[in-house]
C-alpha cells in the first residue's frame, strides 16, 4: 500500500492546532480592546475601530477562528484515531483549511469597514456566507466520508458529536443567512419582524448549543478519557446525553426573546425546553468530571488534566445558570445587563476556551513529534493565569450585571424612574476595569501558550503516524 | 387531519424515540459492545502496551 493509505493525515491538523492559538491570541486581543474601550471611550477611534464595529470582530474571531480551528483540529484528529482510517477527501482536506482562514481573513476586513447583516454570531455578508457554506459542506464530506471508510464496526460517541455539530451547524449556517443581495457588501433578509428575530434566535442560540457545546463535547468524550487513561465513566450515559441534547436544544432559542413581539407561548416553550436542558448537560459533565474517579490525583500533577477537568466545572456553572436565566421573571432582571455577557464568558473562557487549550496542549506534542510540551511548568502557569482571568471576568460581570437590572427597574413612589440611564453606566465603571483586568490574564496565558508551542515546534519533528489496525475483535 | 394534531403527534412521536433510545441504551445485552466501544480512544496496541507497563510501575 501506498504511504498515504497507511498513515494518518496529520498536516491538516497541525495547521489548524496552531492557527487555533493564533486566532485565539486575535481574537482575545480584540476582546481585550472593546473592554478597554468600555473604560476609556477616547480608545474609540472612528470610524473603523470604535466599539460597535469591533464586538463583532471579537465574536467571530473568538467563536469561528479559535473556536473553530480548534474543533477543525481536534475533530480531524480524533476522527482519524478512532475510526482507525485516513482522512477521506483529496483536495477537499486543504480546502477546509485554507477556505475557512479565507473566511476568517474576509471577516477581519470586513467588518471594520462597517459590511454587516447585523445579525447577531451571523453578521458576515452574503459572498462570505456562500464561502462559509461550501467550506461546511466539504468539511461534512471530508468528516462522514472518513467515518464511512472506517476500520471498526462502533462509530465512537466523541464522532457522533462532532458529526451533529457539522450537521446543525450547515442547517442553521444556510437557513439563518438566507438573503436577498442588492449588492456585492449589501443584502436583505429573506425574514421580517417577529419571524427574522425568532429564526435569528433558533440560529444564534443553536450555534451556542451545536457549534459551542456538541463540537466541545465531542473533544471532551476523547481528551479527557486520552489524558486519565481510563474509558468514559458510562457509555451508556454518553448516548442518553447526546440525544437529549439533540432532542432539546433545537427548541431552547425563544428565550433570547422574553417579553419582545414574539407570541407569549413561543417564549414559554423556549423557556420549558431551556430548563430541560438542564439534565443532559448535567449528565454530560458529571460524565466527564466522573471519568477521573480513582485517579483524582494526576490532577495534582497534570496541567492539560486541569485544564480538561476545571472545563468541566464552568461547564456545568454556565448550564446551570443558562436555564436559570431563562426562567420570564429572572430574566426580567437579567435581560440586556452584564449578567448576559457574564454568563456567555462563564460558557466562553470557562468552558469552550480552556477544553480546547487543554486538547491543543495535548496534541502539540503529539503532531510534532515529542512526548510532552516543551515547558509543562509553562503549561501550569497558563492554566492558573487563565483561571484568574476567567474569574475576574464573569463575577465582575455578576456584580456590574445584577447591579443594572436593580438599577433599571428601581422606581420613585410616583412612578417614575429611581435612575437615569447614565447613572447605571458610571455604577458600572470600576467593573468594567476589572473585566478588562481579568482579559489581560486570559490573554497573557495565551501568549505563554504561543511561547511554548512554537518552543515545542522549533525542537519537534514531523513523522508520518501510521495507521495502527485496530486492536482485538474490533476489526 | 388538523395540522396542529399533527404536530402534536410528531412531538410524542419524538418523546416516544427518546424513551426507547434510553431503554435501548440502559439495555442489560449492549453492556459488551458499550465496554468495547468506550475502549475504541485505547485501540492502540503501543499505547496500551506504555498505559501497562506504567500501571504495573506504580502498583509495584
Amino acid at each position: 500500500m501506498s504511504e498515504t493509505s497507511t498513515t494518518y493525515n496529520d498536516k491538516v491538523v497541525r495547521q489548524f492546532a496552531v492557527m487555533t492559538v493564533i486566532w485565539g491570541i486575535v481574537g482575545m486581543l480584540v476582546g481585550v480592546i472593546i473592554a478597554a474601550q468600555l473604560v476609556w471611550p477616547e480608545l474609540n477611534v472612528g470610524p473603523y475601530f470604535h466599539f460597535g464595529r469591533l464586538r463583532p470582530l471579537h465574536t467571530n474571531a473568538v467563536i469561528f477562528a479559535f473556536g473553530g480551528c480548534a474543533l477543525f483540529a481536534t475533530s480531524y484528529y480524533v476522527v482519524q484515531r478512532t475510526c482507525h482510517a485516513r482522512l477521506w477527501g483529496g483536495p477537499l482536506i486543504p480546502l477546509t483549511f485554507w477556505g475557512w482562514q479565507l473566511v476568517i481573513i474576509l471577516a477581519v476586513v470586513t467588518l471594520p469597514l462597517g459590511i454587516t447583516q447585523g445579525k447577531e454570531y451571523a453578521e458576515l455578508e452574503w459572498p462570505i456566507d456562500i464561502l462559509i457554506a461550501i467550506v461546511w459542506i466539504a468539511y461534512g464530506a471530508v468528516f462522514f466520508g472518513t467515518i464511512a471508510r472506517r476500520a471498526v464496526s462502533h462509530i465512537y460517541v466523541a464522532n457522533w458529536f462532532y458529526g451533529a455539530f457539522i450537521i446543525a451547524v450547515g442547517l442553521l449556517h444556510i437557513v439563518n443567512s438566507m438573503a436577498v443581495p442588492v449588492s456585492l457588501g449589501k443584502s436583505y433578509s429573506v425574514y421580517s419582524g417577529a419571524q427574522d428575530a425568532m429564526v435569528q434566535w433558533w440560529y444564534g442560540h443553536n450555534a451556542v448549543g451545536f457549534f459551542l457545546t456538541a463540537g466541545f463535547l465531542g473533544m471532551m468524550y476523547y481528551f479527557v478519557p486520552k489524558q486519565a487513561g481510563r474509558p468514559v465513566y458510562s457509555y451508556r450515559l454518553s448516548i442518553v446525553h447526546f440525544w437529549a441534547l439533540i432532542f432539546t436544544y433545537m427548541w431552547a432559542g425563544p428565550h433570547h426573546l422574553h417579553y419582545t413581539a414574539l407570541p407569549d407561548w413561543t417564549q414559554s416553550v423556549g423557556m420549558v425546553f431551556s430548563l430541560i436542558l438542564l439534565a443532559p448537560s448535567w449528565g454530560g459533565m458529571i460524565n466527564g468530571i466522573m471519568t477521573l474517579s480513582g485517579s483524582w490525583h494526576k490532577l495534582r500533577t497534570d496541567p492539560i488534566l486541569k485544564f480538561l477537568i476545571t472545563s468541566l466545572s464552568f461547564y456545568g456553572m454556565s448550564t446551570f445558570e443558562g436555564p436559570m436565566m431563562a426562567i420570564k421573571t429572572i430574566n426580567a432582571l437579567s435581560h440586556y445587563t452584564d449578567w448576559t455577557i457574564g454568563h456567555v464568558h462563564s460558557g466562553a473562557l470557562g468552558w469552550v476556551a480552556m477544553v480546547s487549550i487543554g486538547s491543543i496542549y495535548f496534541l502539540l506534542p503529539k503532531l510534532f513529534g515529542k512526548s510532552e510540551m516543551y515547558s509543562v511548568q509553562l503549561v501550569t502557569v497558563h492554566f492558573w493565569i487563565a483561571t484568574i482571568g476567567t474569574v475576574l471576568y464573569i463575577s465582575s460581570m455578576w456584580i456590574s450585571g445584577v447591579m443594572q437590572g436593580l438599577m433599571w427597574r428601581a422606581t420613585n413612589a410616583d412612578g417614575s424612574l429611581a435612575y437615569s440611564f447614565v447613572e447605571g453606566v458610571k455604577g458600572s465603571y470600576p467593573f468594567w476595569a476589572v473585566r478588562w483586568l481579568g482579559g489581560i490574564f486570559f490573554l497573557s496565558g495565551m501568549l505563554l501558550m504561543a511561547y511554548n508551542m512554537f518552543r515545542t515546534i522549533a525542537a519537534g519533528k514531523v513523522a508520518p503516524v501510521p495507521i495502527l489496525a485496530p486492536a482485538g475483535h474490533h476489526a | 387531519m388538523d395540522i396542529n394534531e399533527m404536530r402534536s403527534l410528531i412531538t410524542v412521536f419524538g418523546l416516544l424515540c427518546f424513551l426507547a433510545i434510553v431503554f435501548w441504551a440502559y439495555s442489560k445485552k449492549r453492556g459488551k459492545d458499550f465496554s468495547e466501544a468506550a475502549n475504541l480512544p485505547f485501540n492502540d496496541p503501543e499505547e496500551e502496551a506504555a498505559r501497562a507497563r506504567e500501571d504495573l510501575l506504580r502498583r509495584w
